[in-house]
């Protein structure tokens, strides 16, 4: 018999599986879906808030549905104890679905760099110091391609054992020690994917408790859905595998160290620059200039401050639009030539400001491929 | 804005992207609920899913006047497929535009000079040769020789009509198979730098 309020989490972890906002690929209404029937109640609570990571919007969302599994538990409870196994079976199944794909996500992600990707030219040349815990753990650990590889493969490994029933119970093992390892860095180093962490490890420790602690009612509790016929267990693992290495096979992009990035891309020293009165921007000294790849000009001080501003590129007109946060726009002439690597910013006026010459930053020891036996 | 190449990124978490571009604590209140800076949604440490904007220069026409009339079309995509708007029209639209007194295209400049600089210092997706260049006249100086019996023909010189250019070889995307093996190939073997 199966011990009945003691399967509770397994509807909340159905209501997870469903409504959590993941950014899936290919089930990407999923966010539209949550956002349309939770984020008007959550916004009672707070108003300015949505389901960004850690966000409390999300904390919020997490207890609306620990509410509402609560209710459709009960309701569980009057179904006759076949029809009760059978949803507990399924809700089972679809744990270790859901955790087997989010492994081989995040699995394909580190193994591909594109998870922790190669630090930012402007985050190379920021002092240590300055940086913050949490983007300094993932700037440190987007210096290493094998660490990432290792890490990759340790995830998707479990993430494959656990869909196959004789190997589901190490890989259930393997699997809570990576969300246990996972959750222990989000705390310590305050990076912030610590609900969402926390409730995959909970989950894991979960199912692989009944195969742990091996009694009768247990076994009755790891009862897992029968995936047959096999077209079915074959088709839902294509569609995991879609999901999580699809992106790369569509582009051919297997390492994001080595892919290409926007044009103008990287890290510029000031050679040269002229003051414009009454422009806030250059009225202190620049030291170096850096172009991120997604989007964003960056002027580091000679204090070693730093200013950054979203950026559109202009080719034909050839100028820069930065736009700061209070949405204040600035437009700037470049000239850039690449065979020389320097790049010229002018006001609209025409007076030049600033020249900059790029640095080689890939060439600096962070990035560079060291590996030592000995010491001496 | 006529042209805009970038990519917006839906990153990792959205604290983490924000700090990637250097922006403070400070900032990070009011890029949540800024439309240039809030670029996307959270996806729980992830990783990021870019947007790659960038445009084709399709025909530039100089017009008597000195005009310029350039035709543009855009080539932008997702790195992965999450089924999300294509791009922002606010930014940029391809399409047809005016200029005037363009220090690139006008009629001090050949064809040649035009497309050397749109490989140099231009960044479009297709080739300068791709371009087509209306109203800008060809260079005088390519004259064609007429060989004397005591020269050797390799001095003739003769000018190649566009036709005879030598064109890239057609790119075909990867195969699957391919893929397959580059990804178990470079997950292996294949090391960042």
């Amino acid at each position: 018999m199966v011990r009945r309020f003691s399967l509770f989490p397994l509807t909340f972890f159905g209501f997870i599986l469903l409504f959590f906002p993941m950014s899936w690929n290919i089930v990407a209404f999923q966010n539209t879906l949550t956002d349309f029937i939770f984020l008007p109640l959550v916004r009672l609570f707070f108003p300015q808030t949505d389901f960004t990571s850690d966000a409390k919007g999300l904390y919020v969302l997490v207890g609306i549905l620990l509410g509402i599994s609560l209710i459709v538990h009960g309701f569980f409870l009057r179904m006759n104890a076949e029809k009760f196994t059978r949803t507990m079976s399924i809700l089972r199944t679809a744990s270790v679905f859901f955790l087997s794909t989010l492994l081989l996500k995040y699995g394909a992600d580190k193994m591909f760099k594109a998870q922790f990707y190669l630090p930012e030219p402007n985050l190379l040349y920021t002092p240590m110091g300055k940086l913050d815990k949490d983007i300094l753990f993932w700037s440190t650990m987007g210096t290493s391609y094998e660490y990432n590889l290792f890490m990759g493969i340790m995830e998707i490994i479990p993430g494959l054992m656990i869909l196959f029933t004789r190997t589901r119970k190490l890989g259930l093992i393997i699997a809570t020690g990576v969300f246990l390892n996972v959750f222990a860095i989000n705390i310590s180093f305050d990076i912030s994917v610590k609900l969402l962490s926390f409730i995959l490890l909970m989950m894991s420790i979960y199912l692989v408790y009944p195969y742990l602690f091996s009694t009768k009612e247990n076994d009755a509790e790891a009862s897992y859905f029968s995936t047959k016929p096999k077209w079915i267990k074959a088709v839902l693992l294509g569609l995991i595998l879609i999901e999580s290495i699809g992106p790369y096979m569509l582009h051919g992009n297997f390492n994001d160290d080595s892919a290409s990035r926007p044009i103008m891309h990287g890290a510029y020293e000031v050679t040269h620059q002229g003051f414009t009165e009454g422009n806030s921007l250059f009225e202190l000294n620049i030291k170096r200039v850096f172009i991120h790849r997604d989007g964003y000009m960056i002027f580091q001080f000679e204090n070693e401050d730093m200013a950054d501003f979203a950026l559109e590129i202009d080719q034909i007109k050839q100028t820069m639009t930065l736009t700061d946060y209070s949405e204040v726009q600035q437009i700037l002439r470049y000239s850039y030539n690449r065979k020389t690597k320097v790049l010229e910013l002018q006001n609209t006026n025409g007076t030049t400001i600033i020249s900059t010459r790029a640095i080689p930053w890939r060439n600096l020891p962070a990035l560079q491929r060291q590996f030592h036996w000995t010491v001496d | 804005m006529l042209l805009f190449l970038g990519a917006n990124a839906w990153s990792q978490t959205k604290l983490i992207a924000h700090k990637s571009h250097s922006g403070s604590a400070k900032s990070f209140t009011y890029s949540l609920h800024s439309k240039t800076f809030n670029k996307g949604e959270s996806n729980f440490g992830q990783a990021p899913q870019r947007m790659v904007r960038n445009s084709r220069l399709d025909t530039v026409r100089l017009l008597p006047d000195a005009r310029v009339i350039m035709i543009t079309s855009e080539s932008c995509y997702w790195e992965d497929y999450g089924g999300r708007p294509e791009s922002n029209p606010e930014l940029w639209s391809a399409g047809k535009d005016t200029l005037n007194g363009h220090p690139l295209f006008n009629a001090e400049h050949t064809p040649m000079e035009i497309r050397k600089t749109l490989q140099d210092e231009y960044y479009f997706t297709n080739t300068p040769s791709s371009v087509v260049l209306i109203g800008f006249d060809e260079p005088k100086a390519d004259v064609v020789e007429t060989p004397k019996l005591d020269q050797s023909p390799l001095k003739v010189r003769k000018k190649k009509s566009k036709s005879e250019e030598p064109q890239l070889p057609a790119q075909k995307g990867p195969s699957l198979f391919y893929m397959i093996i580059m990804a178990l190939l470079s997950s292996i073997l294949r090391l960042p730098y």
